[in-house]
């Protein structure tokens, strides 16, 4: 790991700020924590495709008190873009406010929203892509390699955590005290962020410490990174040092604080999040042996295309949000024009039925069927709209790639049992074990 | 519903006229009742309306109902304007509804107070073309003409030629005049002003709903203050969905003539702030906030809810962001219910507790949204430099004023109920740390924290009331009904 | 131990009014320190009122009390303590056996035949007698101070479950704050609501069951349960077209008054000086209103069946310290007088204008059922349906209120420095200090220190 700049661990204390010690040491441990049967449901994307499928037909726009479910493609795709009648300050500031601070995820059309988020992109380069594929194929296989030699590989935590912690690391420069650390801060965030719905208090707790701690963590890494520059030093060309760099242009500058948040929100969703979309991608291959075979072949291939084109419909299947929520800002009509329409009532709550709205058969012919050459490709995957995925450009080249290099092994299948089975904690793969004969083959054309 | 008839609205209303860095607050007494009504009926063609901003100079004005009795009307017309306005803001309740006591009773104040004597100050006292050091009590403060112009080359002569105008054939005695503090003076990052105590100020208003102003607010925010026209100004519906009771005249055969329709009521106080006291309170405590550098800034934070910048605490608990110091789309019931960030005694929790007054938080925000002000104030006094180690006892503070149609379930509302009631949102014995007048041994300030809450005591009385009067701004057309009428 | 409500009401002797009046003002001007009545040192007096009324043969004196136990106890208790001062009032009675002359059972019996309780009450937190009140509040300031304290200091860095672990220490070592360990539970019902509902339903679903199955299975009671069942059926239906009815003749009657309610509000709005004489100088207050039952047996009934509809959700409450949503309300009930009058007493947290603010956004359906079946000269706002519209017209429903209002003339807190949610909260911390999961764990439990 080249570029991995891990500096030494700064502690807890933060700049103008201490976090008692002693509470360091009790972290709420979120492990063993019964698993909500709504969390089950919710995990369980194959029965939820099965409970979805009467509902699309029969009420595609459902509404029960003051919810609404959406579940056409047409439908949500709609409801996704209507931004300003379907907001998601409601739904998402709060928790942001809670774990970060505002961030866009968190904020509706707003001068702030559109400041932050066009600053945020400008730290992010088109030419970035090449940089992070190099940086996940070498990674991924560094990994692989390291643990097929004992025949089985968890794709979870032997591959995929590590693999986007790294990446959090290297590209958006923030190296955690230790990879251990870091990536139970990114769990338990996205966690208390996203899926904490119920109140969980024990999430609920967890989360607020790993914020304090996270944050005392960037705030010594942006107090250095602006003293290196300062100093005229070279510095690593990350996404946060781009921000902080950015900080002297009045245009795109962004407080201390501003340049927190929005590293911290942006890296929260960059680990569990393409954990939980890769593990659910090699498990749905592992399910079908013809998409199996033919997305291994792409990978030995290396065609990258085909390998993202198999990744993102076995997602189709097993998406990564089943619904997004969105908040009913004023009265308004779902389906205006069909005869399904329905008013909706400020104040309401609308559930976008991702997953259903991607079996939908008026728009995916045969939808059932795995197809990894479909048109359109499964869209929703990566949510739509002014709110979709920051992170897809990323996603788009990191998931294929650690796709590709556990398929690049000889033999690969499931573990036998109960071991196999892709397993959760809370709303978050956590194991899922495969069997492999032969470390990673070498793409054929690539070095 | 139907927009709001902006030609009869005097702008005061829907405008704090920033573009007018000079403004001058003066006092009329009426002299003569005849010459005082005529006067009147001339100003209304001058006054400007909310159609249009004007670019030089604005001119509104607002009586008292002692104002109103002086002009000749009776009782029986009196009585149909609202309570407060008709009892003045010196009675012993009010003084009680508005924690008028001890430093900042109404009988020490500079204007607004009770006439020592209980009538009229012998006219030897303050002569006419004087703006007197000495009080002047309420019943000589009848007419409340608001002068603003863009600077002090347009505020010289307006201010000349509008006070010969009232004085003129003895209409009027000019008894008093505040003079704010020419904008823009100190601006915040987020360019708002910064009121004596070093905080940007003015950032959260309500926006009056077909004022034009609630399209332009982006998304959460505007949801989350739009408040009903009826809260601001009288004849539209109120957020009950209401008329809000309207003072009216008796017309012809028995008809009302309804001269509360596009007017609404204006609070006026002059608030004297020590910033000495409170600098030297922050110094002495700042451990509670911290055993840091920023620990000073913190507590101050922690009195008011928001850093110096503006940035409230509910959104950035640790550290001032200055990119949020215009943020007002926060909320307390999600994210700190418990008062960890932003305390729950905090003077804008307490001025405006937003979503966490009842267990729903959407139903908690209509319901604070009952109990909104539109504030139009202006700072006075020169600022206290930073490096100053003592007093300069030179008076400095805040000319404070409110707009509210329903001035008992608004202002009044918002001062007893929420600043200074020591059982706020079940707190035991502490009022507004800034408002409040603490009791002598001084004040308590819970800053809550985890494991435990950390109490500040010996707050000191950081704000005093110097003057203050109940007025009404009537609409342009009741302006002239009421000078007409005998 | 119970609270229970008494509220003695007396015909005023022709002449005494203002003797009477001034009296009391003067005792209420001083309350704390008055050993004539001696309110202050009684100790299972929660708050007391005097105030005079009228009646239809003249001025009545209305005495409420809010009390631990029972009335006849009270009262003994109170002959005992302060003979001269109950004579003092009571001699501008009429008929009234003076202790003066010697019996007195007599003078007992007077006042507790006056006496017509009320026809709901609600209390805050049913149990929780003064003493516990007091103790409670004593031992919260005990446990602040201790936690402020500079050489506990060191507490700040530790984990809350053993800051509460050092508290405990701290009260069992301390003489004076031990009993605060031991259990002093509230009655059943308070603690543990949900099972007597439960416990309540089953007998009632048992009999909806029963009724339903006979009502369905031929048998010998099908026919007499549909006959019964019917007959309810009809007399439902006929009360609602006679309570539309009786809506429709309000409005009738609203729309032919002589002078609208704005006017009458506006002239008598100057009497309002001498309700505010004694308002808003506490953090509590005290409101005395008195409305006439609109006439006819219809609207009698009707008030009653809604004042024993909100008694049992009082009673059956799964949520404490609250009465629709109110949570500053300490002592309240309503009262028909015999001469059908509806009198509403209530010792509460804050302002007037924020009790009737409560009032309009958060209860006023309930209200509405109430006081839509009273009038007086401002009238109640229009109503549908006995619940529907009436406390929504915020400023009509305001004045109607302020109307009805009585001065207070003497007024008796025992806890004035005390909101509803600072006992609940003292009730809480005391029972947390015991068992922390009882309200969250000591996390929680210090939050509310």
């Amino acid at each position: 790991m080249p570029a991995n700049r891990v500096r030494p661990s700064p502690g807890v204390s933060g700049v103008g700020r201490t976090i008692p010690a002693v509470r360091l040491t009790k972290v709420p441990s979120t492990r063993r924590r019964p698993t909500s049967l709504a969390t089950r449901v919710a995990n369980n994307a194959a029965l939820l495709r099965f409970l979805a499928r009467p509902l699309r037909r029969f009420a595609p726009v459902l509404s029960i008190g003051r919810v609404v479910v959406v579940t056409r493609h047409a439908d949500v795709v709609d409801v996704l873009e209507r931004d300003e009648d379907f907001t998601i300050a409601e739904v998402n500031a709060a928790t942001m406010d809670r774990i970060d601070g505002p961030f866009i995820l968190g904020m509706d059309r707003s001068e702030r929203y559109t400041r932050e988020r066009a600053i945020l992109q400008t730290c992010v380069h088109p030419s970035d892509g090449e940089r992070i594929r190099e940086f996940v194929t070498a990674t991924a296989r560094e990994l692989v390699r390291a643990t097929a030699a004992r025949g089985r590989i968890d794709v979870v935590q032997d591959l995929v955590r590590p693999a986007a912690t790294r990446l959090v690391a290297s590209y958006f420069g923030v190296p955690g005290p230790d990879e251990a650390t870091m990536m139970r801060w990114m769990r338990i965030l996205f966690w208390e962020a996203f899926m904490n719905s119920g109140g969980d208090l024990t999430v609920r707790r967890a989360g607020a410490q790993a914020a304090d701690e996270l944050h005392a963590h960037v705030d010594d890494l942006i107090t250095a990174g602006r003293a290196e520059l300062d100093r005229g030093q070279q510095v690593p060309d990350t996404v946060l040092m781009r921000l902080i760099k950015a900080q002297d242009d009045p245009a795109t500058r962004l407080s201390d604080e501003a340049v927190r948040r929005n590293i911290c929100g942006v890296i929260v969703g960059a680990v569990d999040t393409t954990n939980k979309a890769t593990a659910q991608i090699i498990d749905q291959l592992l399910r079908d042996e013809g998409a199996l075979r033919g997305a291994q072949r792409a990978a030995r291939d290396g065609d990258m295309q085909a390998v993202a084109q198999y990744s993102f419909e076995a997602l189709r299947f097993q998406p990564l949000n089943p619904v997004l929520v969105r908040h009913v800002a004023r009265d308004t009509v779902i389906a205006d024009g069909t005869r399904h329409r329905r008013s909706v009532s400020s104040g309401g709550t609308v559930y976008a039925a991702v997953l259903p709205a991607m079996f939908d058969g008026a728009v995916f012919g045969d939808p059932n069927t795995f197809r990894h050459d479909r048109q359109p490709a499964a869209d929703l995957n990566f949510g739509h709209g002014m709110h979709s995925c920051f992170g897809r450009y990323v996603n788009h080249i990191q998931i294929p790639e650690l796709v590709a290099a556990l398929l690049r092994c000889d033999g690969l299948r499931r573990a036998p049992g109960r071991q196999g089975r892709l397993e959760f904690e809370g709303p978050f793969p956590d194991r899922l074990l495969v069997e492999v004969v032969d470390g990673p083959v070498v793409a054929r054309g690539r070095v | 519903m139907s927009t709001i008839e902006r030609a009869d609205i005097q702008g005061f209303v829907l405008s704090g006229y920033a573009a007018m860095h000079e403004a001058r607050y003066v006092f009329l007494e009426v002299a003569d009742p005849a010459g005082a009504r005529r006067w009147l009926g001339e100003l209304a063609s001058r006054v400007t309306t909310a159609i249009a901003p004007e670019r030089v100079r604005c001119i509104n004005v607002a009586l008292t109902c002692r104002g109103l009795a002086a002009l000749g009307l009776g009782e029986a017309q009196l009585s149909t304007f609202a309570p407060p306005f008709q009892e003045g803001m010196t009675t012993p309740y009010r003084r009680r509804v508005l924690g008028d006591v001890g430093p900042s009773a109404p009988d020490t104040w500079a204007w607004g107070g009770p006439s020592a004597s209980g009538g009229t100050v012998p006219e030897d006292r303050v002569p006419e073309d004087r703006v007197p050091e000495d009080r002047v009590p309420e019943d000589r403060v009848h007419v409340l003409l608001l002068l603003f112009a863009r600077d002090l080359d347009a505020m010289e002569p307006l201010l000349e030629a509008e006070l010969s105008l009232a004085t003129a054939d003895g209409a009027f005695r000019h008894v008093h005049t505040l003079r704010p503090e020419p904008l823009p003076g100190r601006l915040s990052v987020g360019k708002f002003g910064v009121e004596h105590f070093g905080f940007a100020d003015g950032m959260s208003q309500p926006v009056i709903r077909g004022s034009g102003q609630d399209g332009k607010l982006a998304g959460e925010e505007a949801r989350r203050h739009v408040a009903a026209t009826g809260e601001f100004v009288l004849g539209y519906p109120n957020g009950y969905g209401e008329l809000t009771p309207s003072p009216w005249l008796p017309g012809p055969d028995g008809t009302k003539i309804d001269v509360g329709r596009n007017g609404t009521y204006l609070v006026v106080r002059q608030l004297k702030q020590d910033v000495h006291g409170f600098r030297e309170l922050v110094r002495a405590h700042a451990g509670a906030a911290g055993s840091d550098p920023d620990a000073e800034a913190r507590l101050a934070a922690k009195l008011v809810g928001r850093w110096y910048s503006g940035a409230p605490l509910a959104r950035t608990p640790h550290r001032d962001d200055a990119d949020l110091a215009t943020d007002n789309a926060f909320g307390y019931a999600e994210v700190d219910p418990y008062g960890e960030r932003c305390p729950i005694g905090a003077h804008i929790r307490r001025a405006n507790p937003r979503d966490s007054i009842a267990p729903e938080r959407a139903r908690a925000l209509e319901l604070t949204n009952l109990h909104r002000i539109l504030r139009r104030g202006r700072v006075y006094g020169p600022e206290l430099p930073d490096d100053a180690t003592d007093d300069d006892l030179v008076e400095r503070g805040l000319i404070f004023m409110c707009i509210s149609a329903n001035l008992e379930r608004q202002f009044e509302f918002v001062q007893q109920t929420w600043c200074n009631n020591p059982k706020f949102s079940n707190l035991y014995e502490e009022q507004d740390p800034l408002l409040g007048t603490p009791p002598p041994e001084g004040g308590l300030f819970t800053v809550q924290g985890s494991p435990i809450a950390t109490r500040v005591r010996g707050l000191t009385n950081f704000v005093t009331v110097r003057g203050g009067a109940y007025f009404f701004l009537p609409g342009v057309r009741a302006l002239l009904t009421l000078t007409t009428a005998t | 131990m119970p609270q229970s409500p008494f509220t003695i009401l007396t015909p005023v002797l022709e002449e005494h009014e203002a003797a009477l009046t001034e009296l009391l003002r003067g005792i209420g001007d001083k309350v704390m320190e008055d050993r004539e009545l001696g309110l202050s040192t009684l100790d299972r007096l929660h708050y007391a009122s005097f105030s005079i009324v009228r009646g239809d043969d003249g001025p009545l004196l209305v005495f409420e009390g809010n009390i631990d136990g029972s009335t006849a106890a009270f009262l003994e208790h109170l002959l005992g303590t302060s003979p001269d001062g109950v004579d003092a009032v009571y001699r501008h009675c009429a008929d009234y056996p003076a202790l003066a002359d010697g019996d007195r059972d007599a003078t007992l019996s007077y006042l507790l035949s006056s006496d017509i309780g009320a026809d709901t009450f609600f209390v805050a937190w049913p149990g929780q007698s003064l003493d516990m009140i007091r103790r409670e509040e004593l031992l919260r300031r005990w446990i602040q101070d201790f936690l402020d304290r500079p050489e506990q200091a060191a507490l700040r860095q530790e984990d809350p479950v053993e800051v509460h672990r050092a508290v405990v220490k701290a009260v069992r070592d301390d003489p004076s704050v031990r009993w605060a360990l031991e259990a002093e539970p509230l009655p059943f019902h308070v603690r543990r609501p949900r099972t007597v509902l439960a416990l309540l339903a089953v007998p009632a679903l048992a009999g909806l069951v029963s009724v339903v199955v006979a009502a369905v299975r031929p048998g010998p009671a099908r026919r007499p349960v549909r006959l019964v069942l019917g007959a309810l059926g009809v007399a439902a239906a006929g009360a609602v077209v006679r309570l539309r009815a009786a809506e429709r003749a309000d409005d009738q009657h609203e729309a032919s008054r002589p002078t609208d309610w704005e006017t009458v509000y506006a002239a008598w709005s100057k009497n309002l000086g001498q309700f505010r004489h004694r308002e808003d100088t506490k953090g509590q207050n005290h409101l005395s209103s008195i409305a006439d039952v609109k006439p006819g047996l219809f609207r009698l009934l009707t008030l009653r069946s809604v004042l024993a509809a909100i008694r049992a959700v009082a009673t059956l409450s799964t949520v404490r310290g609250q009465l629709g949503g109110i949570t500053s309300i300490h002592f309240a009930r309503w009262v028909i007088t015999p001469d059908r009058r509806l009198i509403f007493l209530s010792n509460f947290d804050g302002s007037w204008e924020n009790y009737l603010g409560d009032f309009v956004d958060l209860a006023a359906r309930g209200l509405t059922a109430v006081w839509t079946n009273t009038h007086n000269d401002v009238g109640f706002p229009h109503t549908t349906w006995l619940i529907e519209q009436g406390a929504r017209d915020e400023a009509r429903f305001k004045a109607f209120a302020r109307y009805g209002m009585v001065p207070t003339l003497l007024w008796y807190s025992a806890y004035p420095q005390l909101s509803v949610a600072n006992i609940s909260n003292n009730r809480a911390i005391r029972e947390g200090l015991r068992l922390p999961e009882s309200v969250g764990g000591p996390e929680f439990w210090l939050r509310r220190l």
